[in-house]
């Protein structure tokens, strides 16, 4: 890839956006194929618009199907989520996981889960979450300001995270059902296992609002990176652009977190490896880490399914060895930065 | 009851040390474990069983959670135990380890009950225990009683043996080496998850379940509260799909029949046929 940092800007872009979407076209047809039982495709293509409903069509449509399209709806909000963070609070190390939105998130979508609420009323889920991602950005928002220094940041996303886990915890131990505390492991961790087409009808529409809000302020965010000031001279309404990212981040973050669990580190590896690509611009970073976060997390995705697990690996678990290790690689990053 | 020569000749042996030891039967009896107390409620009176887990009184995993309320029942903390001033603690192999170990230290008589998996062992076991806590005439009536009915259930035995699926919550089944495989099959029933060389209870993905093509899926706790991940699986459009599609049908088994391999696996055995047997008349009135 290194021969695309000679070409201009746009054409880069515009490459990098064609090389992403390549990848998620191969990764789709993967993903359709990879499971515990073998299927051929085509012959099963043939049986869903036959209406010939086939073990097979039903393996595929009601369980991969789903499946697939929501590790790419769910990997794009991260991503997207990512970059949004990283360009408003201009700090490399924002990420929905990190500070505690994913875990906040996490802890809204558990009170409405396990009392019933959901039940009642699909949509609490979500809105639940959403809820949950809400409250922490804003938190986040007044705790740290803007141009906060790292340390603050990771530090107040360390306290949001530990007390919206800790909550989670209870809230799971409080729950009437009796496998409700043993699976605090996939609201920390997320998992894609078994989920059907009503998660994904559940979490699409907010989504699509979140990613809209997100998207409509990529050149108050490109301009933003010159300073406040220049920005404002250039007509970016600051407060306003603040605000749709906080509720773009909350209702994209919130809904997916509330049918997968938190899953870490997406949105903080993604932007990274994508930034140099774009000439540095925040704004034109949002979508290709929407289509890279996609791409990350159909392919961690698969790789759970084909580990030779008893249970299946949670989805979490692997994005965590990927990113942790990154996320140290930055810290040290920041503190050679410091020290110069 | 079929026993080789080996079992017969340690069951000879353990009824003789038993013959020795019941001189002074113990008197007051205290449960550690929801199984144990199933089969000592059956065998012996409130004076001398005087303390039972509060799991036993609990409908959802309790078979004999009826006759458990004229029992006293502990919350299994080990001081709670020791005020009941027992003579003889009746403990799983794999349960409470560290209360256990604790009462043995303390120089408490633990005796430890393990986990049959076939109805002989449950037959064994009942036997032994009955020794052990100087029940033995109870419990050889409890055998017999067990035996007399497992005979006339394998007369009214499925025919064809349809292919079944147990599916617990977080997609659990149960293969080869449990006792709800020989519950199955003493039904009438081909286990899937045994075929698809499951063993223990262990997970069973989805796909492999759907492709088996089951005539009948067992579901554990289908109609309780289930607000939990764990229990959405059984909910999956996927499996509910296949269910009508190929008019599978499902048999609803509350845990409490079956989670202790003991006398009531002869309840579940007729719960799965009039069950099985009911299903497919319902799916008869509907074509």
């Amino acid at each position: 890839m290194n021969s695309l940092l000679h070409l201009s800007d746009f054409t880069k872009e515009r490459r990098i956006v064609f090389i992403l979407l390549c990848a998620l076209l191969i990764l789709f047809i993967i993903s359709l194929q990879s499971g515990d039982i073998n299927l051929n495709i085509i012959n099963v293509l043939k049986d869903i618009f036959n209406a010939n409903y086939s073990v097979e069509s039903l393996v595929l449509y009601e369980i991969r199907l789903p499946r697939t399209l929501l590790a790419l709806i769910i990997g794009a909000s991260l991503g997207i989520s990512g970059a949004a963070l990283q360009g408003m609070l201009r700090n490399p190390l924002a990420e929905p996981g990190v500070i505690g939105v994913s875990a906040s998130a996490a802890l809204g979508a558990v009170i409405v889960f396990y009392f019933g609420l959901s039940s009642a009323f699909p949509l609490a889920l979500p809105l639940g979450g959403i809820a949950g991602a809400l409250l922490a950005v804003i938190l986040l928002y007044t705790l740290t300001g803007k141009n906060s220094s790292i340390l603050t940041l990771i530090l107040a996303g360390v306290a949001i995270s530990s007390l919206a886990g800790a909550l989670t915890a209870l809230a799971l131990n409080l729950a009437p059902n009796p496998y409700a505390s043993l699976e605090i492991f996939f609201w920390l961790m997320g998992s894609l296992s078994d989920r059907s087409f009503i998660h994904v009808w559940l979490i699409l529409p907010t989504t699509l609002l979140g990613w809209w809000l997100m998207l409509s302020v990529r050149r108050g965010l490109d301009a933003l990176s010159l300073g406040e000031d220049t920005a404002q001279s250039l007509g970016v309404d600051i407060a306003l652009l603040n605000k749709k990212i906080i509720i773009g981040v909350a209702l994209s973050v919130g809904a997916a977190v509330s049918v997968s669990g938190g899953i870490g580190f997406i949105g903080l590896i993604v932007p990274h490896l994508l930034r140099r690509f774009v000439g540095f611009k925040p704004g034109s970073l949002l979508v290709i880490s929407g289509l890279a976060g996609a791409v990350l997390l159909l392919a961690a995705d698969i790789t759970v399914r084909l580990l030779p697990t008893q249970t299946e690996l949670k989805i979490g678990v692997l994005t965590a060895l990927i990113g942790a290790p990154f996320f140290l690689h930055l810290i040290l990053k920041a503190r050679r930065e410091w020290a110069s | 009851m079929k026993l080789k020569p080996t079992q017969l000749l340690f069951f000879c042996l353990g009824t003789l040390l038993f013959s020795v030891n019941t001189q002074a039967s113990p008197q007051r009896i205290v449960s550690l474990n929801l199984c144990a107390d199933q089969l000592l409620v059956e065998m012996l009176p409130p004076e001398r069983l005087v303390g039972i887990t509060n799991l036993a009184g609990d409908s959802g995993i309790s078979f004999q959670y009826k006759k458990a309320s004229q029992y006293h029942q502990h919350n299994g903390r080990v001081e709670e135990i020791i005020a009941l001033k027992p003579d003889l603690i009746v403990a799983g192999a794999y349960t409470t380890q560290t209360t256990n170990q604790l009462l043995g230290k303390l120089g408490y008589l633990v005796v430890k009950i393990g986990l049959p998996k076939t109805i002989a062992e449950i037959e064994q076991q009942v036997i032994m225990l009955g020794g052990q806590v100087g029940a033995s005439d109870e419990a050889a009536s409890i055998v017999k009683r067990m035996s007399g009915s497992l005979a006339l259930l394998r007369e009214t035995r499925i025919s064809g043996s349809p292919k079944a699926a147990i599916y617990y919550a977080n997609g659990f089944s149960a293969g080869k080496l449990t006792i709800v495989d020989e519950v199955l099959s003493v039904a009438g029933f081909s286990n899937i998850a045994a075929e698809q060389g499951l063993d223990f209870v262990a997970p069973l993905s989805m796909e492999t379940l759907l492709k088996a093509e089951p005539d009948v899926l067992i579901l554990g706790r289908y109609q309780e509260n289930t607000d939990s991940m764990a229990h959405q699986i059984l909910k999956h459009p996927a499996l509910q799909g296949h269910i009508q599609s190929s008019r599978a049908v499902t048999v609803t088994m509350p845990d409490r029949y079956w989670d202790c391999a003991g006398p009531s696996i002869v309840a579940a055995v007729e719960k799965l046929q009039v069950g099985f047997q009911k299903s497919l008349m319902g799916n008869s009135f509907h074509e």
